[in-house]
């Protein structure tokens, strides 16, 4: 008995090999999909994991910013910190690299903690060698001299020479990205690039600290680990926000100490002075009186600067470029698994519903033959259990192997394009395995089961019967005579076939709009994205280049600066504003939301480099006395409405609320925008101008660097953002997204096809005699096919349609979703989108109506019609 | 009557596996003429290759050696869309089992097949003849086998074919449905003037028909022709 079942089973995928790999293929696609997406995300966070244990990444870095170092008191007390486990003291500094407009953050050898894995040549270890980060292994190679200098193209005070030649090329979890490194004050604003040499290159004293905790626990990027990590480093924050406040009272009290030495020389030199009026001896005095005066204007002037002293505390989301970026993206591609997947799961249902459905049919009089045998029904059932175990069991096999090694490495493979992190490696995670095991059984089995069940209610004798014709009925619609009657003959055919099995009508209908609505939203990435900066550039954000500078610096250095603009030929218009970086901590975000603080001089001037306007009517918003403009992903971010309090921190951590008068259209980036009034109300100070936003005529990418490096030129200047490189951004992740917009396509188009090939292979084979009469009657091939293809036709078409819309919401959610924390999706669909995807389901349509036209052609009337 | 030939079979054979060990003659070098305007019957035993020589002559199956020359046309030279064409254009057939499409009604089975022709019958009026114009409406399920059979034979009529075939058309009929669907056909070659030609294994029916062909074992057993048509009311079996 048993061997015979199993002679069934074979007899019967044999007999029906189409529906076989069809149902299995679609298993296959979906558990692909779903466990290729699971097991991409972590794939991707180990990969770079396993980078920062080699490299022993700190777990946060202290930095000081000028090269005066860390006193010994200083690193005692961040020693006796209780969480800290080990510091390392290093030096850094950003330099210009002398005859190019590149910038890099040269940094002292590492010992034990972020440390540096060497791919070619070796590390240096003079003080007159260099080892370069990958990023610049375009354009300089082993044995190359490079000078490194200031702006001015002077040597730097922090470094003891400044010719290096480069012994190699490095790579560093800290320096992860390729492009986009952060801002320096040197070249042109943006860090081109990193590099090693050795500690006795620097001068003064170790002015970065890598630090590792002793209680954190987890993996990088486990909220356990993230969350320790920023409460230590917060902690760590507050301890060295003392350190400084100490060291500029101290730095002060020396000054003041200095001032008050000079001041009683300069009593003495006064008296002495007074004393001898008309000798020589006058005249050298007033001689040292001129000194004194000058070195006392001196100090006073170093104590400004001396306020600027402040100590960050960073963890690696802050000192590591990319980290956030690269978990980032992986958390996009998790996203990605919650939505793509449940469609193929359940298209996947449907189908095999219909499948079983049909063998079901088609042996019943043999399943009905068995029981009357004397076979119990459970007998009869297992064959079914088997096939259809079967199924899902070769489908997860087939899918689990491309999702688990195929999916992360096309995925990462786009995604690590901006980055350089080591090659994927592929782990297998076991729950989405068995989840969809689980599925893929639900989807065949309980089919199966339920169809058998049906057909076990029936007698016996009965089963053993052919199934008796199913009665014609008439539709609803018929009953609207007036309509009716207008349709054509095949019209009112085709409507009535449709609507004869509605189960099948809505497979049809929700797997081709599932798939269309799949591929709507894979396209639809492309689209938002290419939109996003058009509309950030041409309509909102009209600067090209912002300067900060020192506001702290003297009026003549100031004067310089804003000369240097006004001078400049191609600045078209320029405004001042104070702009302040401020922090906002988001729930659910490992690391805290950066936003731009701008409160303009010129409220007038201001909409002619931002445009602020209402995120829902578009209207023109004024700056009131009472309450500031948030743009619209930091209220979304915040789920903060107009009215509602925000909380921004600055960057030694210090807490203020700021009341949304009302919420601005934004795409990229986060801004709170107040005029002077309010500033002052929530700030307790004056909004000192510190930042120039400058338009230019020639608004190239190279005309913005030039900008920049002028501005940084000066010695007022801090640094210069240049608002192109966004639009860079925008553009590799475009590229990037390439790969898994193509995947999301191939996977689509399957799945379109299976459905429309399953559902119209049925539906030929149940009507082969219908197919075959009309045949005798002397109907084309062409006219049979056109007759019941009439049915997917119309039943694909109203899949698009409905398609459409559901591509339109799956797309503005998946886009709400994948958009990294500080960019806001453009909503909508472009009409090409539609168009392309529409005729990728035409194509399918198609190449299955193709296939069933030479089924058609190869049905034996005569046999059919005995 | 007119001696004008309609369809002439000249040495037709339909052999499967042709030289093999398991060659089937299923029609055997078959020979024979039929005038415009014949009621034809081919009877024989099951087996003997009846539905095969329809099959061919209907152009739903070819032979493999001979002519069938069908108004003029040699239609065993035909390819697949020539014999398409051939059944569209001139032929009406009647199956032993309906073959009605369940999902459309009476009238759209008779306007699926009406729609082929250059010159159709209406479909209510090729429903009338078979008396079945009441149940236009109905679908086939809802119809007895003898009302589905005549729906069946007013769509072969509703082409207004000029040769009407029929396998074994009361197969399935009790003897008083077949009687009436037999009048039908009869009626058909008698009104239009045009040829009808049904199979069938019962010889008792052989009086209604102007020409009787018998087969046996795929060849001819004998030609008759009968000039004195018995009406259908009274033939007994
Ligand atoms: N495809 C085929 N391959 C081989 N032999 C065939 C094929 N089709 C029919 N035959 C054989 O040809 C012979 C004639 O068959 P046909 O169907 O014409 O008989 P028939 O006279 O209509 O019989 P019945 O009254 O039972 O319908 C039979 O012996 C049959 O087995
Ligand atoms: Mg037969």
């Amino acid at each position: 008995m048993k061997n015979m079942l199993n002679l069934n089973i074979w007899r019967e995928i044999k007999a029906s090999k189409a529906r076989f790999f069809s149902v299995l293929g679609l298993i296959a696609l979906a558990v692909f999909v779903f466990v290729g997406l699971k097991s991409t995300p972590e794939d991707m966070r180990n990969t770079v994991r396993e980078v920062y244990t080699e490299q022993n990444l700190a777990d946060a870095k202290l930095s000081m910013p000028t090269n005066d170092g860390f006193t010994n008191d200083e690193k005692d007390k961040i020693k006796q910190q209780k969480d800290v486990d080990k510091v390392e003291y290093s030096y850094q500094t950003d330099a210009k690299i002398h005859g190019h407009k590149q910038a890099l953050r040269l940094i002292s050898t590492p010992d034990t903690l972020s440390t540096m894995e060497i791919r070619s040549g070796k590390m240096p270890t003079q003080a007159n060698e260099i080892a370069l980060g990958e990023q610049l292994s375009d354009n300089y190679k082993i044995g190359d001299t490079i000078k490194l200098t200031d702006n001015n193209d002077k040597q730097l005070d922090t470094l003891e020479g400044e010719e290096f030649k480069v012994t190699g090329f490095v790579r560093s979890a800290q320096f992860m990205r390729r492009h986009n490194l952060g801002s320096t004050k040197m070249a042109t604003g943006q860090l081109d690039g990193f590099a090693v040499t050795s500690p006795d290159a620097f001068t003064g004293s170790e002015n970065v600290a890598q630090l590792s905790y002793n209680n954190v626990h987890g993996a990088a990027y486990s909220n356990e680990y993230e969350h320790q990590v920023r409460e230590n480093t917060d902690n760590m924050q507050k301890v060295v926000n003392g350190l400084a406040k100490d060291r500029r009272t101290d730095l002060k009290n020396d000054i003041d100490k200095q001032v008050k030495d000079a001041q009683a020389q300069k009593q003495e030199l006064e008296t002495t002075v007074q004393a001898a009026q008309g000798t020589p001896m006058a005249s050298q005095a007033q001689a040292g009186l001129d000194e004194i005066n000058e070195k006392i204007d001196e100090a006073n002037a170093s104590k400004a600067s001396i306020d600027q002293l402040e100590y960050t505390a960073e963890t690696r989301h802050g000192f590591s470029p990319g980290y956030t970026e690269f978990g980032g993206d992986s958390d996009r591609v998790g996203e990605l698994s919650n939505s793509f997947p449940i469609f193929f799961f359940a298209v996947a249902l449907m189908v095999s519903f219909v499948t079983m459905q049909r063998m079901a049919d088609v042996k019943r009089t043999e399943v009905g033959t068995l029981r009357a045998l004397g076979y119990s029904g459970a007998q009869s059932l297992k064959e079914f259990i088997v096939y259809s175990v079967l199924v899902a069991t070769l489908g997860t096999v087939v899918g689990t192997a491309i999702g688990i090694f195929i999916l992360p490495q096309r995925i990462f493979e786009a995604f690590g394009s901006n980055f350089y992190t080591n090659s994927v490696s592929i782990g297998i995670m076991w729950w989405p395995i068995l989840v969809s095991y689980g599925l893929a059984l639900l989807s065949t089995v309980f089919p199966a089961v339920h169809t058998t069940y049906r057909d076990m209610r029936e007698q016996a004798a009965t089963q053993m019967l052919p199934k008796p014709p199913a009665n014609g009925t008439r539709i609803l619609l018929e009953r609207w005579t007036g309509l009716w009657s207008k349709l054509s003959f095949f019209n009112k055919v085709t409507l009535r076939n449709i609507l004869r099995n509605k189960v099948r009508m809505w497979m049809t209908i929700l797997g081709v709009a599932g798939s269309i609505a799949l591929l709507i939203t894979g396209f639809g990435i492309r689209d938002s994205l290419n939109k996003l900066v058009p509309l950030q550039y041409e309509q909102i954000v009209h600067y090209d280049v912002v300067g900060l500078y020192n506001a702290n610096a003297s009026d003549a250095e100031r004067d310089d600066y804003h000369q240097a603009i006004d001078e400049d030929k191609n600045v078209k218009r320029s405004t001042d504003i104070h702009m302040d970086s401020m922090n906002v901590s988001v729930k659910g975000q490992q690391s805290d939301s950066q936003v731009q603080l701008m409160v303009p001089e010129d409220n007038k001037q201001f909409d002619k480099y931002l445009t602020l306007r209402d995120y829902k009517t578009g209207q023109a918003l004024d700056l009131q006395d009472d309450s500031a403009v948030v743009t619209e992903k930091l209220a979304k971010l915040k789920g903060l409405e107009v009215g509602d309090k925000l909380t921004v921190s600055n960057a030694k951590g210090e807490e203020h609320q700021v009341k949304i008068g009302a919420i601005a259209e934004m795409y990229t980036g986060h801004n709170v925008v107040m005029n002077a009034t309010y500033y002052e109300k929530v700030f307790d100070e004056k909004p000192d101008a510190n930042a120039s936003l400058i338009r230019l005529d020639n608004r190239s990418n190279s005309a913005m660097r030039d900008m920049a490096e002028k501005l940084n030129q000066e010695d007022a200047a801090v640094s210069a953002l240049q608002s192109g490189s966004i639009r860079n951004d925008i553009d590799t992740v475009l590229t990037s997204l390439n790969q898994v917009v193509l995947i999301i396509i191939i996977a689509a188009g399957l799945l379109a096809f299976t459905v429309l090939f399953t559902l119209t292979n049925i539906n030929v084979s149940e009507r082969i005699k219908e197919l075959s009469t009309l045949k005798v009657l002397g109907f084309y091939p062409k006219e049979v096919l056109g007759y019941i293809y009439r049915e997917t036709a119309s039943l694909t078409a109203l899949g698009i349609l409905i398609g459409f819309g559901f591509g339109y919401v799956v797309h503005a959610y998946l886009m709400s979703v994948v958009m990294p924390e500080n960019t806001m999706s453009v909503p909508g669909v472009t009409l090409i989108n539609l168009g392309i995807s529409t005729l990728i389901i035409v194509l399918f349509a198609l190449i299955v109506m193709w296939l069933m036209a030479r089924k058609i052609n190869r049905v034996d009337m005569l046999g059919a019609l005995k | 009557m007119a001696q004008e030939k309609f369809i002439e079979v000249q040495h037709s054979s339909k052999i499967y596996n042709e030289g093999q060990e398991n060659e089937v003659r299923a029609n055997d070098d078959i020979s024979f003429d039929i005038y415009k305007g014949e009621l034809t019957i081919i009877v024989g035993a099951s087996g003997a290759g009846k539905s095969t020589l329809l099959n061919i002559l209907g152009g739903m199956d070819f032979n493999t050696h001979g002519k069938v020359i069908v108004n003029g046309n040699n239609i065993s030279e035909y390819d697949e869309r020539g014999r398409t064409g051939y059944r569209r254009k001139e032929i009406g057939f009647v199956f032993q089992f309906y073959n009605l499409i369940e999902n459309l009604t009476a009238m759209e089975n008779v306007e699926i097949a009406s729609q082929l022709s250059d010159n159709p019958l209406d479909a209510v009026e090729a429903l009338k003849q078979v008396s079945l114009d009441k149940r236009k409406d109905n679908f086939p399920a809802q119809m007895s086998g003898g009302e589905q059979q005549r729906v069946s034979i007013a769509r072969a009529m509703a082409k207004n074919p000029g040769l009407l075939l029929a396998d074994e058309p009361t197969g399935a009929l009790d003897y008083h449905t077949g009687k009436q669907v037999l009048q039908v056909f009869q009626d058909y070659v008698r009104e239009t003037g045009k040829n009808a030609i049904i199979v069938t294994h019962n010889g008792m029916i052989k009086p209604m028909a102007d020409h009787v062909i018998e087969i046996f074992d795929g060849k001819v057993k004998s030609d008759t022709r009968n000039d004195n048509p018995t009406p259908i009311a009274d033939l007994e079996w």
